[in-house]
């Protein structure tokens, strides 16, 4: 919502550009393996995975703009490794926030400040705050530059059908309406899915009591990009308050409503204009701001059981609704996106079976679980739903003002990778790893001669050699020989001669302490679900 | 058993001085930090089990 007067679209600071529909006589057909349907932040990096991996797509969106108000905000390490992949993080570094640390406050009294995991070992930090505006703006400029995605805005689909060997879908434009199919489709297309409706699919899970203003101001605030987590401040007694920066002297502020408050009438200018004043006040903010955007929110962890129906694969907010407080919405999709984009890349240009997109459920709906066991933990901590837990969470908030191990208690367990542990699109085998080297786990970064690790990578594949380059050839691998006692093999713990099998997301596929040429051949079509070459 | 019953009569004083009103949340963090303090965790879930099962007499 916006302030009387202002716009849908109305923003202090950013213009949101309008695209037209398809000409009335523009070609309608499509020949493209792949369709995908929604260009929010999710679709559109599920496009431009597809193309990095040379697979043409019709990208569809309803509407002829990006999404409201700045929602997401904050994007993660592992994200920005995503977009770097695919040639878009340039812009998300210019002007993204980078931030390490959260200070905790009870009762006006910080109990608790956390560093993320960093180093210089990292090439990006553990978080930055962007506005999702950005951050579909940004992805769009990659995807109109991407000849091999076309995008039809003011484009809805209205039914879904299944075909022989693939999926035909209607499509309404201001022209009319009309069909194409293709044999694949990706449905990018948010939390109030169509497709999961046409599908007759239902997400699963909980809805908690917890209910959240985020309203987001511009004012000239001197406070470093640090989350902030206020718990029974004065401004709200008994309530919690979070405050993030955001880039262009925007600040993002949620706080939690009574349990006498109504949403309506929280949401209502003046009443959201007081609060947000309240709250400037707590934090010693005595300037003037202007009122940007709002919304109301409550937390769910709900997800569709299996993330494939046929030859539709669910990505994004369609599969999944996490709780906002582990920031894990935004940067889940994207990897779900990369997930889906590499599997089906690969299957649709013949480098794969389609055995491989049976991995796209277990990984990512595994990743989405693991979520919401951190999640239920943090929202019960933020909004507690009982007496007994509101009782325990007060008696750890007072215990922290003056016990260091109490303020763990209010760790809010920021976004980590995912270990796809039990996957069948990795290998078990020998180890000749320490524990940062988990099969399944996404490869960590390192400081390599001028660069990092990271940077050194190939585009599909990459063998890491702690030793000689193993002699093996395969179109879709990269070989590279590092030392065992430079800083990635260090920080791997990597065995004189082990090798790690790198996949095309970075996580590891396979370890070997003394690898041959057979066993990586071997690995590779095993993940590819293919004969061995 | 001098050394417990020291703790029964403090509980006791400090229960009266912390009013009924306060006592739960006082009770739940002198029960947070003492099984903070035991350091084992399975032996801190098993005595709040067993404070929380009903009076034997009462079972029947
Ligand atoms: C008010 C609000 C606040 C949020 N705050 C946060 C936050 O603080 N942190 C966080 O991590 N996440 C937050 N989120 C969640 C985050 O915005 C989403 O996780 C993210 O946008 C998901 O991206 P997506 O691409 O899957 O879906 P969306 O961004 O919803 O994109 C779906 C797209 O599909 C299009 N579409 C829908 N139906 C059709 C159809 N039939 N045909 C064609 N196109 C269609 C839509 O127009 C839309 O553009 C918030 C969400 C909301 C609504």
């Amino acid at each position: 919502m916006r302030p009387e007067g202002r716009g849908e679209y109305d923003s202090l600071y950013f213009t949101y550009p309008q695209f037209e529909a398809p000409a009335a006589d523009a070609p309608r057909d499509t020949d493209a393996p792949v369709i995908i349907v929604g260009a929010g932040p999710v679709g559109m990096t599920a496009a431009l995975t597809l193309a990095a991996e040379g697979v043409r797509c019709l990208l569809v969106e309803a509407k002829g703009t990006f999404n409201d108000g700045s929602r997401a905000i904050c994007v993660s390490r592992s994200s920005y490794h995503i977009l770097e992949r695919i040639g878009a993080v340039a812009p998300f570094l210019r002007e993204g926030l980078p931030w390490t640390m959260g200070r905790t406050l009870y009762r006006g009294q910080q109990i608790l400040e956390f560093q993320m995991p960093d180093g210089s070992d990292d090439r990006f930090r553990p978080m930055y705050n962007l506005q999702q505006q950005y951050i579909e703006a940004f992805l769009w400029d990659a995807v109109a530059a991407q000849p091999l995605i076309e995008t039809r805005w003011q484009t809805r689909v209205t039914a879904v059908e299944d075909q022989d060997g693939g999926v035909a879908v209607t499509l309404s434009d201001p022209h009319g309406d009309y069909r194409v199919s293709a044999p694949w489709l990706l449905a990018a297309d948010g939390a109030r899915s169509a497709i999961r409706g046409m599908r007759g699919l239902r997400l699963k899970g909980e809805n908690y009591e917890g209910r959240y203003v985020i309203a987001d101001v511009r004012m000239a605030h001197d406070y470093p990009t640090i989350r902030r987590a206020l718990f029974d401040p004065g401004c709200r007694p008994g309530g919690t308050v979070l405050i993030h920066r955001q880039p262009q002297d925007i600040w993002r502020i949620d706080y939690q409503l009574g349990d006498g408050e109504s949403a309506e009438e929280a949401t209502r200018e003046d009443v959201v204009r007081a609060s947000v004043s309240a709250v400037l006040a707590e934090i010693g903010h005595t300037g003037d701001w202007e009122l940007e955007w709002w919304s109301v929110y409550s937390a769910n962890t709900l997800a569709l059981d299996e993330y494939r129906d046929g030859r539709v694969f669910f990505i994004g907010d369609s599969a999944h609704i996490v709780p906002i407080f582990g920031v894990r919405g935004l940067n889940n999709g994207l990897a779900d996106a990369q997930n889906i984009g590499w599997k089906l890349g690969r299957v649709v240009t013949g480098r794969a079976g389609e055995g491989l997109l049976d991995s796209y459920t277990p990984e990512r709906r595994g990743a989405t679980l693991d979520v919401f066991a951190n999640a239920q933990k943090s929202t019960r901590f933020m909004t507690p739903p009982t007496a007994g837990w509101r009782l325990m969470r007060d008696a750890a908030l007072s215990l922290a003002l003056t016990q260091d191990w109490a303020g763990q208690l209010a760790n809010p367990r920021q976004m980590t990778p995912y270990t796809y542990a039990d996957s069948p699109a990795v290998v078990a085998g020998a180890g000749g790893f320490g524990p940062a080297a988990a099969l399944g786990a996404m490869l960590p970064d390192a400081a390599e001669g001028d660069g990092f690790l990271s940077e050194c990578l190939g585009p599909g594949f990459t063998l890491l050699c702690f030793g000689p380059a193993l002699e093996v050839a395969h179109l879709d691998l990269t070989v590279l020989s590092l030392p065992c006692d430079g800083a990635a093999g260090k920080r791997l713990g990597a065995a004189k001669g082990a090798a790690l099998l790198i996949r095309p997301d970075l996580h590891i596929g396979a370890r070997w302490s003394a690898p041959t040429p057979q066993a990586v051949l071997a690995a590779i079509a095993t993940i590819l679900s293919t004969k061995v070459a | 058993m001098p050394d417990i019953e020291d703790v029964f009569d403090t509980l006791a004083t400090t229960l009266d001085q912390v009013g009924v009103e306060r006592a739960p949340l006082f009770l739940a963090k002198a029960a947070l930090a003492l099984a903070q303090a035991l350091n084992d965790p399975e032996r801190a879930r098993a005595i709040i089990e067993a404070a929380a099962r009903p009076d034997p007499a009462h079972q029947r």
